[in-house]
């Protein structure tokens, strides 16, 4: 029960700090630092299928709203990604290209509305989206360590 | 189950009510440009002690002078209302203002749009649609509010679009919106004849959205393009306001 509780403490800090961060971190051609993509990723290869699959539209859902998108924009391609990682057994290296995958999804639904053409934006989103990617793997690898630490000790 | 029961009414809130997840990040926020505020001014402070003593007393003059001026505004302001209601006239856009600090600008990672977020939101009476302002020109409308905070469209957005009026004699009114790179388009130019280099644009308001007599920007020359049948007038403006760094905007109710 301690265990439940401390993953989803977890949870929920990652999306309000994900959140903060993704807006206070500098963009780039309209492309930030993708911190709820990245934690979506990381909770799809470390946790079981559902809890990592109900993050993803937990993180998109918030993705949508931070970022003033149409309902289940964001959501939908982070739940396809957090499948496609869960099936795949998708290495971390690649969750930047899924990143730059998801600038193509947006061209499709948003089109000419978009700040910044398609290309820079999927071109921008790999270095950004490679830095995300390793400092939540390595921030929450750390912390689960931790509370597995905790849960041991108490 | 505990996890999964949470996590679906997380999910819900997050996709049914929009304003959950901005107000999650908000005390991170919030925190982060209090302390740049507070305690990193602060420490730089230190090292520029003597400048700042003289930007003090700078400062003191120019408040003097605005008090002043102030007192000219309040004179002016109750003549203009006692003429308006002799002539019959409606009420001018006046109002109070709003003052919000900015908390992060671009909103989350996949910001497709030019916006800011604000420190105020629906409980200090801000409203969608709201203008935002700060003393050189228009900031840009308020499009999402939250209990505590509040998205604005930037007038850079090319989907935001501004009934301007460029002076010149007579003047010319076009439909102004963002061009890219900060900068600003003004498109279907009516009326007038040559406008001259730098002349001042701001809000018509036509269209009742922005209230008149905002500034917007320097009209940094322009051109015509057929349309159609018709030859369209257009052209580029400078923004009157610095959009990478705004640290607070003024809001009306």
């Amino acid at each position: 029960m301690k265990r439940d509780w401390v993953r989803l403490s977890l949870a929920a800090m990652t999306l309000s700090l994900g959140g903060a961060l993704e807006e206070l971190l500098p963009k780039f051609i309209g492309v930030g630092f993708p911190a709820l993509f990245a934690a979506s990723a990381y909770f799809a290869a470390k946790r079981p299928p559902v809890e990592g699959l109900l993050f993803a539209l937990i993180a998109g859902a918030a993705e949508d709203s931070l970022s003033s998108l149409p309902f289940a924009t964001s959501m939908s391609f982070f739940a396809a990604a957090a499948v496609l990682v869960q099936r795949l057994r998708l290495p971390p290296a690649l969750a930047p290209f899924l990143y730059g995958a998801y600038q193509l999804w947006l061209w499709v639904w948003l089109g000419s509305t978009m700040d910044g053409s398609v290309f820079s934006r999927a071109v921008a989103a790999l270095p950004a989206g490679a830095a995300a990617t390793f400092a939540a793997f390595w921030i929450l690898s750390w912390a689960d360590r931790k509370g597995a630490v905790d849960e041991a000790e108490g | 189950m505990a996890i999964v029961a949470t996590a679906a009414l997380v999910l819900l809130a997050f996709a049914f009510f929009r304003s959950a997840a901005p107000e999650a990040a908000y005390p991170v926020e919030r925190a982060k440009v209090s302390f740049s505020r507070k305690v990193l001014t602060r420490i730089a402070g230190l090292w520029r002690g003597s400048a700042a003593m003289a930007e003090n007393v700078r400062l003191r003059r120019e408040a003097a002078a605005l008090a002043l001026e102030r007192g000219e505004y309040a004179r002016v302001l109750a003549e203009n209302e006692r003429l308006r209601r002799e002539l019959g006239f409606s009420g001018g856009a006046g109002g109070r203002w709003i003052a919000a600090e900015i908390l992060s600008s671009g909103g989350g990672a996949a910001a497709v749009r030019r916006t800011v977020r604000a420190g105020k939101g629906s409980l200090a009476g801000v409203r969608e649609g709201a203008v935002a302002e700060v003393p050189d020109g228009l900031v840009g409308q308020v499009v999402s509010v939250t209990p505590h905070t509040c998205e604005i469209l930037l007038a850079t957005d090319p989907s935001l679009k501004v009934s301007c009026t460029i002076e010149g004699d007579p003047p010319v009114n076009g439909i102004l919106s963002g061009g890219g790179d900060d900068g600003l388009v003004v498109s279907h130019m009516r009326g007038g004849g040559e406008i001259p280099a730098r002349a001042r644009v701001y809000t018509s308001g036509l269209g009742g959205v922005f209230p008149p007599g905002i500034a917007v920007g320097f009209f940094d020359g322009g051109g015509e393009r057929r349309s159609g049948m018709v030859y369209e007038r257009s052209g580029k403006v400078l923004p009157a306001v610095d959009f990478q760094n705004l640290e607070d905007v003024f809001i009306r109710r």
